[in-house]
């Protein structure tokens, strides 16, 4: 049952990590990036590195994964979207981009696999590094990495909220986010923003997968068979809100990891591959049923409570006047 | 007798061309003219090579007399068992052939339309994740359940052309394929001429002012979907037929959804002389590679196909930077005018 | 009005942009300057061979039909838009090819004529994003009228209110220079007149330069002391406003009068 626990929490915290990111990205370019997973899988292998290549720490990976998973995710922005969005390119055409960088870093992550076992003979496909974590309480007791994913998770729904909504530049940020070109005759830097924007999202991303080698396992493939996970959290949740992420992954990671050992019980072992299909469903049912996410029931009453208001303010005034793009 | 290496490669080069045509084209029927993404393309290949692995199983059934064999149990002496029977009733072959087309037909269009339901009035983004899903799960389901195709070991089916001798067998396969990617050209460049391919690139290009027209986009879509579902099978079951076998672990997303994007976007978009253009190019560039690639191998130290994706992802995104709208631009259409006559 | 003074910072405590300014006003030149101006977007071209001039401590008026390219002028004035010939010189110095980003430090603010505020920022926010969170609540000295509502979001605003934060939001760089595009534009007529004495205070108080686009003419001509005419990317009269509403030729063609 312990196991169900750690299993089901740490999954989801790390999933409602990668949404966080994805969701991140999504809001500031507007293009649900398909290659956001080999980020995280980048950061499986640098923990892969430091800890059986370099025999250092598991958990020093956790820096420099955020820093080469946050630079890659950077060059992708700048070597890439930018550059296609200064073009005018269309939408399909940067989704397809996405799509590209995802297939191009799918080699670059195998040949790294192929490269790190054949140079140093290290097992670097289906590999996991829980026995080098330390648990608390000896055997069977906590794992530091437990820990270590809760209080990431934590940090990050807090920092985010400090960040955004106690600093000037998260203020800039969220109106960057907003209205981009009013940002820019306002003298905010948009540029700058963004970039760290992608740099924080691919960097979180590689804590992730750091998290998820030390209690699942590492390899390439993930990348693909999670994609649809992340996704299906960040819809869930309301593709274009960071708190809706959070709480979309979270509550597909804890239904995909309970429902299949339920599944398990009801009708065995054979449903284990089918997996995937339970976020899958969750996506469907949301695009179905409310599509925007489950944010949308509290930015819906929110957004009602803000035009009563507005009317109440221009009835004060006794003017009427035009609609100007207001809640668009 | 055995085949000239120049033939084998010549042949077998039609057999592959022919089958990424017609895959191609429906897919440039669906991103090209209707502009739905379909990062999904894999699902109806996977369906029709699926149909092709398990129909003329349960057709020569009713036939043969399999004796307590299985399929994919008793896969290759079923499979010898069947192919023996092929080459003494060649006329047995018709039959079965078609009647799998027209299941495969109906298997691809239904998931076709299946696909598109949840997010086909949302946003182009919200489908391309929803199809890319539909995609992973029959990968998903082939490689696992194992009674459909072998999972993940895949399995042998008869050999449609087994009453041939063996050197005109090769040869005449290519041959079928390809008549069969050239009647579906004709057919989809003749579809894409008409008032409705008008119709579809109005759909893509603007939802809002086809609405206004009071032409419902959303049918149209659906439509589209379903016929590029059906194409695509067809697809599926050529390149099945063509190999021989089918093993689910092969229908990646690499070569059946992003190798065809890779084709018509470099080829020329909404345009059906690039696409023809993009598959044969690629096919060509393909084959060459493969055939060179033993010289590489065990030189790197990793696997050469790695070097695929490595490839086809970084030259997808240079042309998207470099020449968005591929060798073959799409061009204004002479389309026929609505009224008859 | 110390305060206020405070609030732009004042002529003495800005930087290099209004000494030049100063000079180059003494010198017998203007502060914006623009000579046979061709720009649009892109491809399109939507000013041909226009010459335009206004001071400081003078309120500039562009009027003209939909599609006569007025708010393109002012776009180009910040950057906005693509120059293909011609010149723009501002406080003295060349700006022509100066990108959005950089033509705030030339002492020149702009405020757009639709969403120019952060709908889902609070007004605060909205301050600090172009303030710095210290300077945000002396930004509002000029606006008492805004203090109420200091902590809702933007979006809970009446259009009059919301133009009021637009321009504090603008005044926060202490310009030397301020186009407005259209800013009465969806007001009712009360709300107009506030925002109108407002430029004309600010004006007033700190002898900035001040071009407006404005839809209304007569409106503008009774608020301005320069006006220029524009039809199809061209400029038809430019000037002092008086004789243009006498002009009944122009009157009938251009504005409809």
């Amino acid at each position: 049952m312990t196991i169900i626990l750690f299993d089901g929490l740490i999954y989801a915290s790390v999933l409602a990590v990668l949404c966080v990111g994805l969701s991140l990205t999504y809001k500031i370019t507007s293009v649900p990036n398909f290659a956001h997973t080999s980020f995280a899988i980048l950061g499986m292998y640098m923990a892969l590195i430091m800890s059986k290549v370099l025999g250092m720490s598991v958990y020093l990976a956790l820096p420099v994964a955020f820093a080469a998973s946050g630079a890659l995710a950077l060059f992708m922005y700048y070597g890439i979207i930018r550059i296609l969005q200064k073009k005018k390119s269309s939408l399909i055409s940067l989704i397809i981009a996405t799509l590209a960088f995802d297939m191009f870093m799918i080699g670059v992550l195998n040949i790294i696999a192929d490269g790190i076992r054949n140079t140093y003979q290290v097992n670097s496909r289906d590999f996991t590094l829980r026995s080098l974590d330390i648990v608390i309480g000896g055997d069977g007791g906590l794992p530091l990495v437990f820990i270590v994913t809760m209080v990431l998770l934590a940090g990050l729904a807090f920092g985010l909220y400090y960040l955004l909504y106690r600093t000037s530049f998260g203020m800039s940020m969220r109106g960057a986010i907003e209205n981009e070109s009013l940002a820019q005759t306002l003298g905010i830097n948009t540029r700058t923003i963004f970039c760290f924007a992608w740099f924080l999202s691919g960097g979180l991303a590689g804590m992730a997968g750091v998290l998820m080698s030390m209690w699942f396992q590492g390899d390439p493939s993930l990348a693909a068979i999670m994609l649809p996970s992340i996704f299906a959290g960040s819809i869930v949740g309301g593709f274009s809100s960071v708190y809706g992420a959070i709480l979309g992954g979270l509550l597909v990671g804890i239904s995909e990891v309970v429902g299949t050992s339920v599944l398990i019980d009801l009708l065995g072992y054979w449903v284990i591959p089918y997996r995937p299909v339970i976020p899958f469903i969750a996506m469907i049912v949301t695009l179905l049923v409310l599509p925007g996410g489950l944010i949308q029931l509290i930015t819906k009453y929110k957004k009602r409570k803000n035009i009563t208001m507005k009317k109440a303010e221009e009835e004060k005034e006794g003017s009427k006047e035009e609609e100007d793009g207001v809640g668009a | 007798m055995a085949l000239d290496p120049a033939v084998i490669f010549i042949g077998d080069l039609v057999a592959i061309f022919s089958v990424y045509l017609i895959i191609n084209l429906s897919l440039n029927l669906e991103f090209g003219f209707a502009g739905v993404p379909n990062f999904g393309k894999v699902l109806a290949v996977a369906a029709g090579a699926f149909v092709m692995g398990t129909i003329p199983f349960m057709m020569f059934g009713i036939l043969v007399d399999y004796g307590g064999l299985e399929p994919v149990d008793d896969n290759i002496m079923l499979v010898h068992q069947i192919n023996a029977y092929i080459s003494a009733h060649p006329e047995s072959v018709l039959g079965v052939f078609v009647v799998t087309l027209i299941v495969a037909v109906a298997v691809g269009g239904l998931l076709g339309l299946a696909s598109a339901y949840p997010a086909i009035r949302l946003r182009g983004d919200y489908l391309a994740i929803t199809l890319l899903g539909f995609g992973e799960i029959i990968r998903i389901v082939g490689i696992n359940h194992t009674p459909l195709v072998g999972g993940t070991l895949g399995i042998s089916i008869p050999d449609m052309l087994a009453f041939m001798p063996n050197e005109y067998r090769f040869l005449t396969a290519s041959f079928v394929l390809l008549a069969f990617a050239g009647v579906i050209y004709l057919l989809v460049a003749r579809f894409t001429k008409s008032p409705v391919g008008r119709l579809l690139r109005a759909t893509r290009d603007d939802d809002l002012a086809l609405q206004t027209l009071g032409r419902d986009h959303v049918k149209i879509k659906f439509k589209v979907m379903m016929l590029a579902g059906m194409l695509g099978a067809v697809g599926g079951v050529m390149y099945a037929s063509y190999v021989e076998g089918v093993v689910a672990f092969g229908y990646d997303r690499l070569n059946w959804t992003f190798l065809p994007f890779v084709m018509i976007i470099v080829g020329g978009m909404a345009n059906n002389k690039g696409v023809l253009v993009g598959t044969l190019l690629f096919v060509a560039i393909r084959k060459l590679v493969i055939y060179y690639n033993d010289s590489l191998d065990g030189l790197l130290p990793f696997d050469i196909i790695w070097l695929d994706y490595l490839a086809l992802g970084g030259l997808m995104i240079l042309v998207l930077i470099f020449r968005p709208h591929g060798i073959l631009p799409e061009r204004p259409q002479k389309t026929e005018s609505l009224e008859k006559g | 009005m110390a305060s206020s003074r405070n609030a732009l910072g004042g002529s003495s405590s800005d930087s290099g942009s209004s000494g030049r300014s100063g000079s180059s006003n003494n010198g017998g030149g203007h502060a914006i300057e623009i000579k046979d101006l061709a720009c649009g977007y892109g491809k399109n071209q939507v000013l041909h061979g226009v010459d335009f001039s206004a001071d400081l401590s003078k309120i500039t008026a562009i009027v003209g039909s939909n599609g006569s390219g007025k708010s393109t002028l002012l776009k180009a004035l910040f950057g906005l838009c693509d120059v293909k010939s011609g010149s723009i010189q501002a406080l003295g110095r060349d700006i022509t090819h100066i990108p959005t980003h950089a033509i705030l430090n030339y002492g020149i603010s702009y405020m757009a004529q639709r969403k120019n505020v952060f709908q889902d920022l609070t007004l605060r926010e909205n301050l600090a994003v172009v303030a710095g969170r210290q300077r945000a609540d002396r930004a509002m000295d000029h606006f008492p009228e805004l203090l109420p509502f200091l902590d809702r979001p933007a979006v809970t605003l009446s259009g009059g209110q919301r133009q009021l934060l637009a321009m504090a939001m603008i005044l926060v760089h202490n310009p030397k220079i301020m186009l407005f595009d259209e800013p009465t534009a969806a007001l009712s007529p009360k709300n107009a007149d506030i925002i109108i004495e407002k430029i004309k205070n600010l004006n007033a108080e700190h002898d900035n330069c001040i071009v407006l686009v404005e839809q209304n003419v007569k409106y503008a001509l009774r608020n301005c002391d320069k006006v220029y005419l524009l039809a199809s990317g061209h400029v038809v009269y430019g000037g002092d406003p008086e004789p243009l509403l006498n002009d009944k030729d122009l009157a009938s063609k251009y504005l409809g009068m």
